[in-house]
This record gives C-alpha cells, sequence and structure tokens, in this order.
C-alpha cells in the first residue's frame, strides 16, 4: 500500500474553555509516524466529536494529558491497518478495526490521519457493523455495558437513568432489555416517551409534567432505585438522589458543567454514595482477559443490532474541525446522532 | 413520686424551626416495664445533633406525639429495675446506647425508662462529663476510623477540626499511628490543635490554595481519607485534597444541607462520596457493637480520649444554654452541658 508521507491533523494549540472550537489548529504536513514493535499502523478514516472531545479542547478532561502542546485529541474511531511493526502476528494490513484505547491520553488521538498503536488494544469491527457504528464504539455503547456489568443491579431491582433521551441512554435501553436489568429512564420532554417506549423502555418518567420521587416510590414499591446513573449536574439533580435506596450509589458519569449538588438529608441520614463512573477507568480495574469479553460482548451485540448506534446527523472534513467542533456544541434534540469528521483516502 | 423536670419540643409544624423549648417541671416519673431500668439522668451535653433534634429535622428523632423530650445522650444512674432486669444495682452509674431520645424520650429530663440491654455501665475512672458525652462523638470518631481503614502512617484530613469531635480525632487518630490533618476557619485555633496533637492543622483565612497546601505537606500523597462535617462548598476542597480512589465521609452539615462539588474529582480520579450516621454504623455492627463499645469505655477511662467540656446549666435553663450554643466561636469552650 502506498503510503504518503504526511497527514493532517486537527490539534489543540491552546485550551479553550468559552470557545473550544478555537482551541484547534489544522496542521497540514505532519509525519506519518512508523509503528514500532508490537505496534500497527491505522489510517483513521471517522471519528465522532463527542462532548468528551470538546472537554478535551477545554482542557478539563482527565483522560486526555499530552505532555505538550500541539496534541491531537480525539477519544475513538475507525480506521484500516495500514501496517504492521515487528512481532505483530494477529493482525493484517487491511482489517477494519477501532481501538481501546487510541493513545489520546498522551496527544496522539484520532483526530488525525494516521495513528500508531498496540495491537494489543485493537478490537476488530465485524463486516455488519458500519464504519459509522464502529466510530463510536467505545464512548457511549462501552460505557452503557459497563454500567450493566459493574453496578450489579439485582433482579427485581431498578437502574435509574437520567437524560435517558442522550444517544447513551438510548444504548442503556437496548442493552438492559437483552439482560433483564430494569431501568427506570429519566427525560424531559414528553415527545420523547413514546421513542423510548418504541425502543423498549418499560418505565419512561418525564420531569415536566410527572412528581419524580413519587413516581419511583410508585414503580419500586416504595424502596427507591437500587441505584442511578446521573450526567447532569445543578439543583435540578437533586432529586435524583432522593430516589435512590438507602444505602445506594448515585453514579456520575459525565463531566458536566454544574456542580453536584447532593442534598445533605439522603447523604446522611440514608447513607447514600455518590462517585464517578469513567469507563477507561473501569475498564483499567478488569483483568486483559475480562477486558477483551467485554468489547467484545458490546461489538457482538452492535453487529447482531441489538444495540443501535444513531447514524451521524452531520460529517465534516477533517481539516473543517473547528466548524464540526461548533455544529456538535449546538443543542441538538436528544438522541440525535453525532457529528463526525471524515477523511476517507480519494 | 412527685414529678420531675422535663426539657419539652412541639412539633415540627409548630415550631418551624425556632430553637426554642419548654420547660415543664411536672412531668410524669414513669415506672419501668418488663426489661426496663429506671435511670435518673443528671448529666448531658448539647450536641448540634440535639439542636437539630429542637429545631424539627433530625431523622434519629421522630416522637409519635408532642410535646417530646429531646437529649441524645447523657450519664445517670440505676434507681429502680423493673421485672426482669437484674444486670444493674441501684446506683450502678450508666449511659444509654441509644437512649430512647427516637421516641421523643431522651435525656433532657430527670427519670427515663430504658431498656436493660441498652444501657452500659460507666467505669470508674470515666468521670461524669465524659460518660455524658460518650455515645455521639467518641463512637463516632471510632467509627471515620474504622470504615475508612487509613493505614498507620497516612494522613486523615478533617474540616472543623476545633469542634469536640475533632479534638477527639486528633487524639484517636494519633492512638492508631494515623496522622491528621486539620482544617479550621479561625487562625487562633492553630496552636491549640497542634498542642493536643493534630500533626498538620491549616487555616481556611490565611491559605488559599488549601489542596496545595496539604499536597505540600504530604509530600504529594494528598490525604488517604477525609471526614467533614461542614459540607456546603468546603466538601469540593476536600474531595481535592484526598488521594485518587479516596473516601470523603460527610457527617455533618454546618454550613449548609446540601453540597456542592465539581465533577473532575469524582470522574477522573474516584474519589467517593458517603454519608455517615452514628445510628446507621451502630445497628450495622450487630453483635460486634459490645465490644466496640467496651474498648471505647476503656479509651475514655484511660485518657486517649477526652471529653471536650465546658459551661454547666441547669436542666431549667436549656433555653439559655441553646442560646448560648449558638454564639459562633463557641467550639472552643468545649460542650455545653445541662445537669439536674
Amino acid at each position: 500500500m502506498v503510503q504518503p508521507r504526511t497527514q493532517a491533523q486537527a490539534a489543540v494549540a491552546e485550551y479553550n474553555k468559552e470557545a473550544p472550537a478555537k482551541a484547534l489548529v489544522i496542521i497540514k504536513n505532519s509525519e506519518v509516524p512508523q509503528p514500532g514493535p508490537g505496534e500497527v499502523l491505522v489510517h483513521i478514516y471517522i471519528r465522532p466529536v463527542n462532548p468528551s472531545d470538546i472537554f478535551c479542547l477545554q482542557g478539563i478532561y482527565g483522560g486526555f494529558k499530552p505532555p505538550k502542546l500541539p496534541a491531537v485529541p480525539g477519544l475513538e474511531g475507525v480506521g484500516i491497518i495500514e501496517q504492521l511493526g515487528e512481532g505483530v502476528t494477529d493482525w493484517q494490513e487491511g482489517e477494519r478495526v477501532t481501538a481501546v484505547p487510541w493513545p489520546s491520553e498522551h496527544g496522539q488521538g484520532t483526530w488525525q490521519e494516521y495513528v500508531c498503536v498496540k495491537a494489543e488494544y485493537l478490537v476488530r469491527v465485524p463486516k455488519e457493523v458500519s464504519d459509522e457504528e464502529a466510530a463510536q464504539f467505545l464512548v457511549n455503547p462501552v460505557t452503557a455495558y459497563g454500567f450493566l456489568e459493574d453496578f450489579k443491579v439485582p433482579r427485581n431491582e431498578y437502574l435509574l437513568s437520567n437524560a435517558a433521551n442522550s444517544v447513551l441512554g438510548r444504548e442503556l435501553i437496548q442493552m438492559a432489555q437483552r439482560r433483564g436489568t430494569k431501568l427506570i429512564n429519566v427525560v424531559r420532554r414528553r415527545e420523547v416517551v413514546d421513542e423510548l417506549k418504541k425502543l423498549g423502555a418499560q418505565e419512561v418518567i418525564c420531569t415536566a409534567d410527572e412528581d419524580l420521587v413519587a413516581r419511583v416510590k410508585e414503580i419500586t414499591g416504595g424502596r427507591g432505585a437500587w441505584c442511578a446513573a446521573n450526567p447532569v449536574g445543578g439543583p435540578s439533580s437533586k432529586p435524583i438522589h432522593q430516589c435512590v435506596r438507602d444505602g445506594g450509589t448515585v453514579y456520575i458519569f459525565s463531566m458536566f458543567g454544574d456542580e453536584v449538588v447532593v442534598p445533605m438529608y439522603d447523604l446522611h441520614f440514608r447513607s447514600l454514595h455518590v462517585r464517578g463512573f469513567w469507563v477507561s477507568e473501569w475498564l483499567s480495574t478488569l483483568t486483559r482477559k475480562d477486558r477483551q469479553a467485554a468489547l467484545q460482548a458490546v461489538m457482538d451485540m452492535i453487529q447482531r443490532r441489538e444495540v443501535t448506534p444513531p447514524p451521524p446527523r452531520k460529517l465534516f472534513k477533517l481539516d473543517e474541525a473547528p466548524a464540526a467542533v461548533e455544529e456538535a456544541q449546538r443543542k441538538s434534540a436528544g438522541g440525535q446522532g453525532k457529528v463526525m469528521l471524515i477523511s476517507y483516502l480519494t | 413520686m412527685a414529678g420531675q423536670i422535663a426539657v419539652t419540643v412541639k412539633s415540627p409544624s409548630e415550631t418551624k424551626g425556632e430553637l426554642k423549648v419548654y420547660i415543664v417541671t411536672d412531668h410524669p416519673i414513669p415506672s419501668p416495664g418488663d426489661g426496663e431500668v429506671l435511670v435518673q439522668v443528671y448529666l448531658r451535653p448539647v450536641n448540634p445533633s440535639d439542636v437539630m433534634c429542637i429545631a424539627g429535622h433530625y431523622e434519629g428523632f421522630k416522637p409519635k406525639s408532642f410535646p417530646a423530650v429531646p437529649g441524645l445522650e447523657g450519664v445517670g444512674r440505676v434507681v429502680k429495675n423493673g421485672p426482669g432486669a437484674t444486670r444493674f444495682p441501684e446506683g450502678t452509674r450508666v449511659v444509654g446506647v441509644p437512649w430512647p431520645a427516637e421516641g421523643g424520650n431522651g435525656t433532657w429530663q430527670q427519670y427515663v425508662n430504658v431498656p436493660e440491654g441498652h444501657l452500659l455501665p460507666v467505669a470508674d475512672a470515666v468521670s461524669d462529663e465524659a460518660a455524658a458525652q460518650f455515645l455521639v462523638n467518641p463512637v463516632t470518631a471510632y467509627g471515620f476510623l474504622e470504615v475508612l481503614q487509613v493505614p498507620k502512617g497516612n494522613w486523615l484530613l478533617q474540616t472543623a477540626a476545633g469542634s469536640t469531635l475533632g479534638r477527639q480525632l486528633i487524639a484517636l487518630a494519633k492512638h492508631r499511628d494515623v496522622r491528621t490533618i486539620n482544617l479550621v476557619r479561625r487562625k487562633a485555633q492553630v496552636q491549640e490543635l497542634l498542642d493536643i496533637g493534630a500533626d498538620v492543622v491549616i487555616s481556611t483565612d490565611e491559605v488559599d490554595d488549601v489542596p496545595a497546601r496539604i499536597e505540600e505537606v504530604t509530600g504529594g500523597k494528598l490525604a488517604y481519607a477525609a471526614v467533614d462535617a461542614v459540607a456546603g462548598e468546603t466538601t469540593a476542597t476536600v474531595a481535592a485534597s484526598v488521594r485518587d480512589h479516596g473516601t470523603v465521609l460527610v457527617y455533618g452539615a454546618l454550613a449548609d444541607f446540601k453540597l456542592e462539588l465539581g465533577v473532575a474529582d469524582l470522574l477522573f480520579r474516584d474519589v467517593r462520596i458517603h454519608g455517615f450516621w452514628l445510628n446507621h454504623w451502630l445497628a450495622e455492627l450487630g453483635d460486634k457493637a459490645p465490644a466496640v463499645l467496651s474498648t471505647l469505655m476503656d479509651l475514655l477511662g484511660n485518657g486517649v480520649i477526652k471529653p471536650h467540656s465546658g459551661k454547666k446549666f441547669p436542666l431549667e435553663q436549656a433555653n439559655e444554654a441553646v442560646k448560648a450554643n449558638e454564639e459562633p466561636g463557641r467550639s472552643s469552650e468545649g460542650k455545653f452541658f445541662l445537669e439536674g
């Protein structure tokens, strides 16, 4: 395969909290690296713009700690193996792959055309899984899977999923169905309730016109939810804590701008726990075998269409990354697909 | 017997959070029932949790009817054993674990019936003042260390360190080779706490960047775990000052009835927030409780844990005591008591 000598990158030149699109600089003639021993060179051609990618541009994401700038962000994406490093025997040039993780933490993320990554982090993409689906494999589907594996919700108890209309919330509905885990889905808008029910959601509470705490009491026979997954901060998240059983846990899984607000009554007198859930941290607690099994299980579910990541809502070329970031920040109706950056070889 | 003096409170809907108690001088003196012991209570502290009972928002005080008697702890003597109660001769000094405060029959009166199984005899070496404040603070301090399991030589961070509980935690931690970092609000408290064995004391009115200072004094390790009595925005400072995967036990709400903190420490460093309530911890201990309580009585007896005793008010002056207790900066003076 003919390899160009240079590549394009959308790199963070300077973190920018207020206007993350301005953090980026397009570098056109960056060197294409050579894969070291145990590594492969992947040509990445499609990757989403996730909220967590935007946090990287803002300089507030714990999983992006490049030693110096400019550095390339981008937590996930899909591509083709271009070249094998020394000693790599399980993979072939031309295979379609994603990786968990890409070396984004060190500033070698997916918002560039070529990335060298350790072969042991590669995940094969089955032919039934589209590029767009594989590109958004880690951040949402694996996180949803992590909830179901890690929270150990017993058979007849409920996991409360707040802001359930997000892409992750919808994937969680699909996965929980397969697994038999009961969910209580909490949304803000009445219009989305039917959509979620069509996806398979059993319990959906709309906070615009329902009393969240009372409804949860009703559904759970007074026990409260076993635990909650909450991506929303600020005072409106207070009731979530009131909905969880005595001794239960509220898991924060998103880097929201507002603060976590925890009512003392529930924390103190009902012995609540509040902690974060970060998919990277969860994966690192697993043995290599269990990690690979988890990633395989998620890819299998996507392959069998049991979980259906949504098609992208808009595509931009890699060198249009700043515009893509601005589009991604525009408030989308939840459940709409992601903005993606493409760099197919022409 | 004639009536007794009792301090009573009205229902929360009547008080609307106002801190006012009503002194009754002819409150009936009960007779001990089966398995019960009539105790003459003579000394009880004024705790923040007692004040919350009076204001009508404490989970451990849920009387079915009002007026009710608050008072979560104290010391007394056995005056009469009910049928089947045989363990404690009349005159034995005892403390309740717990006293029947939850049902509205607390220690802010002179005579209380207590199930025999809830009484603990007080060792001779333990003073009245120490025994009166046996349950709420010492058991809590001990509970913190049991839950957090801070390894020897590691750091425990606490806020509101000048309180009675804070001081006892300093002593108990030292006893277990755990080093303490103590946050206080006023510079004047710094030397006081260093004098009683605190390893590091940081006054928030002098130090702007508390997590940075803690990083410095711990050689980069940060605190192993923390306990926080303040809540509000203080918990954010505390969470930023504990190690990755560290636990912050929030046990009080001196600043605010909610806590607010940024997400980053929870999400990226796996810092965990958990509530600690004495009643839950004691219940969880189950049959391990007697051994723990006995250990604590020993620690009080041999002076490892000291009471922090302040002014005594007669029981009838409970209103004055509660009012004086609300004055700021009072914690340096020690616990107020109601006696008689």
